[in-house]
Formats: structure tokens, sequence, C-alpha cells
């Protein structure tokens, strides 16, 4: 009888313990997309990704799918591109989650990386012009978070040009 | 007896956990590595790294597309005025109908930067998309339509953080409206 009563104590201790650990899980994964989504839409728009209409507007169906598959020649600095020493033209790639034109394929690990050190997995570095010396102080719970938010995101087809080197002087 | 309220104290201890635990998944939480740090502190990290004002708001050095730190988010130089031509530090951005748009002096000096403007000011300014004399911003390439979703909390940091800056005396160009 005490036998029993001990086995019944210890499958419901058992039992909180799961249930108190998926819980836990469950809620570190909804308040990292939490935050991501916090962060994207509050406080960093990554809005050199999405291309405006001529009011300065952003393109919501273009959502962060970067510059056009034919980019204008002049115009609003999303759509024809920046300019820097370096550059003639350099474009906004797609970060949404399509697997050919965008960073489907990337893993966490990867996008971590790219914002820290501007590496990427296909063995760009990324421009400075891309802030990422700024984002390598980010913790890396808002790396997290960001990237989780990415992951929901529309992914789009959208095939970004590839940027134009600046002609050397 | 004893069995059945040890059962009964589980159960309604679990409801009790999970029912908590998924309200506070639905309230906007402030990351753990914040709690413990002081306004300005947190400011800091979004001016210089989340929000990266600074890729706007401060000049370039000389021929270059490196942000000049002694310049430190004083906006565009008045030297400037009337560039139509280069980066937005230099030019600003074009908006509709030959409009332009000027990244602004945001240290503390009181005639060209935010010196005179108040807490309350700034995060209005966030919130509402206004500025301290009423009238509203212009859709531009300050993401207002984003800030304004921003908490007052980190708007609070941001302006607590502001106020640390040097302040520098630079008349940013006046913005330039839309034709119609």
């Amino acid at each position: 009888m005490i036998l029993k009563a001990n086995c019944r104590r210890l499958f419901a201790a058992i039992g909180f313990t799961l249930c108190s650990a998926v819980i836990a899980a469950a809620q570190t994964d909804g308040e990292l997309l939490q935050r991501g989504r916090y962060i994207a839409t509050a406080i960093q728009g990554c809005a050199c990704h999405t291309r405006e209409r001529s009011d300065s507007t952003k393109e919501k169906e273009w959502y962060l799918a970067g510059a056009p598959e034919q980019p204008p020649t002049v115009g609003l600095f999303p759509n024809a591109g920046w300019t820097n020493p370096r550059w003639k033209k350099l474009y906004a790639r797609n970060i949404t989650p399509d697997p050919e034109t965008g960073i489907g394929k990337w893993t966490e690990a990867d996008f971590i990386r790219a914002l820290k050190t501007g590496l990427t997995p296909d063995g760009r570095i990324l421009d400075p012009f891309m802030p990422w010396g700024a984002f390598q102080g980010l913790t890396d719970t808002d790396l997290k978070a960001l990237w989780a938010y990415l992951r929901t995101i529309e992914p789009i087809k959208n095939k970004v040009p590839d940027s134009i080197r600046a002609e050397r002087k | 007896m004893n069995h059945k309220l040890i059962g009964l104290t589980t159960v309604s201890s679990l409801a009790l956990i999970m029912i908590s635990q998924f309200y506070l998944l639905a309230q906007e939480k402030v990351p753990r590595e914040w709690e413990q740090k002081s306004y300005v502190e947190r400011g800091n990290y979004l001016v210089n790294h989340l929000a990266e004002c600074v890729g706007c708001h401060t000049p370039l050095q000389p021929g270059s597309d490196t942000a000049d730190r002694s310049l430190f988010l004083s906006g565009v130089p008045e030297k400037f005025a009337g560039m139509n031509q280069g980066p937005p530090q230099v030019a600003g951005y074009p908006g509709p109908n030959g409009a332009r748009f000027y990244p602004k002096n945001l240290t503390p000096d009181d005639e060209t930067g935010l010196g005179k403007w108040s807490e309350s000011d700034f995060v209005k300014g966030f919130k509402e998309g206004v500025r301290p004399d009423g009238s509203k911003y212009e859709p531009s390439a300050m993401p207002w339509e984003l800030f304004r979703n921003m908490s007052v909390e980190d708007s609070r940091a941001i302006y607590r953080y502001l106020r640390t800056i040097k302040p520098i005396r630079n008349k940013v160009p006046a913005n330039i409206p839309p034709r119609n």
C-alpha cells in the first residue's frame, strides 16, 4: 500500500517535471519568436531589404525580398541599389526563406555567423555597407530571435542580381 | 483520501502553472539580459547596435563610407546644403516629387540638436509620429511606421542614452518638401 502510494507520487513527480520541461521549451521558443517579431516590426526592420513605391512607402508584397530581378538604373535605394567607393551598384539580397533565391537553406548558425563575422555559407563576405559591424554587438538572444522571426515570413521567389563593383580609378 | 488530495493538488497546480505560463507567453517581455541593466546601457545597445541609428545619422569621413566618430550622430553637415548627389549622409534621402529628407542632428546641442527636447517630446515623436510643435513627420527613409510600435521603455532608453553623447553644433539642411 505504501509502495503503491510512493509509486503514484513518483509518477506524479515525473509527469510534473516532463510537463514543466515541455512548457519551458515552448515558452523559450515562443519568447524568441515574439522578441524577433518585436525587433523586426518596432526597432530593426531591415528596411534596405524591402523595395519601395515612389512615395517611399514599402511594397509589403515584396517584404524582405531584396532588390528587383531587373533593378531600375535610377530610383530609391532599395530598388536601384546603393553606390559607394567599392560598388557601382550594391543590391540588398533576398532574406526571405525561399530556398533558391532567399536564405531558405541557411541554418541558424549560418545566420549568426554572417551577422557576427560577415561570412556567408556560400563563401561571400558581406560588404560592410550591410552594417554587420554594428550587428556584431547584438546579443545571442536577439540574433536567435531575429532568425526565428525570419523563418516565419512569406518565402518570395526573387533572384536579386549580383552587385556591380566600382571601376578602379 | 490522502492520495486523492495529492492527485488533486498536483493536477490543480499543474493547471495553474500552465495557465500562468501561457499568460506570460502573451506578454511582451524584456529580454532577461536587459532586466538588470540601466536605461542608458539599453539605449546604447539600441542606438549603436540593434536599431543602428549611426549609419544614417553620422557624417562620413571624407572620401570614404566609414562613419566619422568625431561627428557622432550630428546629422548631415550644414556645408552640404543644396547637394543632390551622393550618399544619404551628404545629400539626404530623395523622396517623391523632388522631396529630400536629411538625417537629423541627434546630439544634445540646444540650438541644432535635441538639447531642448523633453523625454516626453521624444517618446511622443516615436509613438505618434509628431514633432514637439505638433507637425507630423512625412513618410521618409526614417522608419516612423516601425518606431510607433516601439515600447515606451525602449524609446525612453534611446532618449536617455542620447543625452549622454557629446553635443555637436550642426544645423542640418532643412528638408525639401515634395512639389505639388
